[in-house]
């Protein structure tokens, strides 16, 4: 209970909800499952439309008269290649990303140096930085380093325009580690150096894991780069397959909500089995 | 002991720097040499492709700011700047003023408004796109079933109404951010303020306004610098919704910049473009900056 007021009225006066307040309280509750329906509505739609022949698509707003599946066997036969690559793209981007984020964030937050203020607001300075204003240079650079049409292409671009936000992330949760923490690892001999990989990075892992899944879902969901960076069909992520395959002059309805659906499982299975740290991870980011 | 501590704080230093080293060599190469290049770039005409570069002062800029199809993507990029700025905030207080009263299910809601925005752009448009549908469309095919048919559009493909079509879909992704941001922020404020604004009288209106609203600045500063970022970032939704080729009523500048350099390859005008942008989220977002510095200097070590 948020309203504490609410909950247990604290004073001698015994308080009797008014009749109008709880009418409000009724109005508030129909209000909260009409928009929470209208916020289901698009799921219900890519489900429904997925799960029926190419006969009755059509009929948007019946339901399926009997469960067709193939429509997933045909998004699958699509899209598979993709979700490959974007694992492929995606896991190793996310711990190095996380990774190079903690590095950043450990002197931001944890040591004494001149000029740590000024680096720190010029990484973060970085969050606010278009990506289309460094699309045409980035293009050039790893093409010339080889990378162009490669999946490390896109871990190392990933890496590097993920350093503001994990730097952020982790720098916003190591300054809440007790300097003592330092001390005491100091004094058993523990220097600067080593106090990152034997005792920050084990006890601040909730951080690190909370970065380094929202890092994970925003890397998957990607577009933008993969669509500069990627030109061969065979090494496209799932994000670049799905736009091609729902830019067809025919579209298949059925095939294409399933695509759509597989597409959202990996990133939505993560925020609902880890929604505590990927809204707290975001919260702590952005206070 | 004066020698061992100054060893601490040497041994501080040094540790500083090598673990400082690689982000920034990275930084560096993914975000200062490609801002300072493109500024370059823009005052060149370059195919990309060819050695030769030809120098052309302003003129890529003279021929981007005068052709109509910046300008109409400019217009649209506005509006969605406006839209950006009121819609998502708006919903998702309201969305947490609403959630945060609940006795219970706080957390069912929380996942429920928050889920679109987890979910890849692409998808989102694939989705959006069957609803607008103007055949068999989910829209469509509601207002025909409940009589008003003739209210039924082309919701993507009539230029003065797309634009609105494609914010409602908007709307549905972008809310959950603010969302989560200010139902966390509703958190932070003490009962006791909402308790004694309470015995003074003050009703649920006067006391949102006039004690929780104030205590929202902060999270309001935040979620306003990134809605106007996600104006300006904005690509892959107009892109899904468009097919990847929005006709220029509709386009907005991320798209167009993308469009002009690696499609038409005229790299000048594309980077000249880009500056622009660049140029239009600095001064949107300077007293952002200056705050988010401020505060990294204010934090005590």
């Amino acid at each position: 209970m948020s309203f504490g007021i609410r909950a247990e009225p604290s004073t001698g006066k015994a308080r009797r909800p008014k009749p109008a307040t709880a009418l409000m309280g009724v109005a508030r509750g129909a209000l909260l499952a009409i928009l929470a329906l209208l916020f289901l509505v698009p799921f219900a739609l890519a489900i429904n439309t997925s799960l029926k022949d190419q006969r009755e698509v059509w009929a948007v707003l019946s339901l399926p008269s009997s469960l067709f599946f193939g429509n997933y066997v045909s998004a699958i036969a699509k899209i598979s290649r993709g979700l490959m690559n974007s694992m492929m793209i995606a896991l190793p981007s996310t711990v190095l990303s996380t990774l190079v984020g903690a590095m950043a964030a450990y002197p931001l937050s944890q040591l004494k140096f001149k000029g740590s203020g000024a680096a720190y607001a010029v990484i973060l300075a970085g969050l606010y930085v278009p990506y289309t204003t460094v699309l045409i240079p980035l293009f050039f650079v790893i093409r010339g380093i080889g990378l162009y049409d490669t999946i490390p292409g896109l871990w190392v671009t990933h890496i590097g325009f993920g350093i503001p936000y994990t730097t952020l992330v982790l720098r916003n949760f190591f300054i809440t580690i007790p300097q003592e923490l330092k001390e005491a690892a100091a004094i058993d001999g523990c220097g600067a150096k080593g106090y990152f990989w034997k005792v920050l990075l084990p006890v601040g892992r909730v951080g690190v894991s909370a970065c380094a899944i929202i890092q994970f879902a925003s890397i998957w969901n990607e577009f933008l780069f993969a669509l500069t960076l990627t030109r061969t069909p065979e090494l496209f992520p799932v994000t670049v397959a799905l736009q091609g395959f729902g830019s067809r002059t025919q579209i298949l309805w059925g095939p294409l909500m399933a695509a759509s659906l597989i597409t959202i499982i990996p990133t939505l299975a993560i925020f609902l089995v880890f929604k505590r740290q990927f809204i707290g991870g975001l919260v702590g980011t952005y206070k | 002991m004066r020698w061992m501590r100054l060893s601490y704080q040497q041994d501080q230093k040094a540790t500083a720097i090598l673990y400082l080293a690689l982000p920034f060599v990275l930084f560096a190469a993914f975000f200062l040499y490609p801002i300072g290049h493109t500024v370059y770039l823009s005052f060149f005409d370059w195919n990309g492709l060819t050695a030769t570069m030809k120098p052309m002062g302003f003129g890529n800029y003279r021929s981007v700011l005068g052709s109509q199809e910046f300008l109409l993507a400019g217009l649209n990029n506005a509006k969605w700047l406006a839209y950006f700025i009121v819609v998502p905030p708006a919903l998702g207080l309201g969305l947490a003023i609403l959630v945060d009263r609940l006795r219970r299910g706080q957390g069912f809601f929380q996942t429920l408004f928050f889920m679109p925005y987890v979910i890849t752009p692409i998808a989102v448009g694939a989705i959006w796109k069957w609803i607008y549908n103007p055949g068999s469309g989910l829209l469509n095919s509601i207002l025909r079933a409940i009589g008003l048919g003739a209210a039924a559009q082309n919701w993507l493909g009539e230029p003065r109404i797309a634009v609105y079509s494609m914010m409602l879909s908007a709307s549905w992704v972008m809310t959950g951010l603010p969302f989560v941001l200010y139902l966390a922020g509703l958190k932070t404020v003490p009962a006791y303020l909402l308790e004694a604004a309470a015995i003074d009288g003050a009703g649920a209106a006067r006391r949102f306004l006039n004690v929780q609203l104030p205590m929202l600045a902060p999270t309001t500063i935040i979620v306003e610098a990134f809605s106007i970022l996600g104006a300006i970032r904005l690509f892959d939704l107009v892109f899904a919704l468009t097919n990847g080729q929005p006709n220029i009523y509709i386009n907005v500048l991320a798209p167009l910049m993308t469009k002009t350099s690696f499609q038409i390859f005229k790299m000048g005008e594309g980077a000249a473009i880009a500056v622009l942008l660049l140029l239009v989220t600095a001064s949107l977002l300077c007293p952002y900056l200056i705050i988010a510095s401020r505060r990294a200097e204010r934090v005590k070590l």
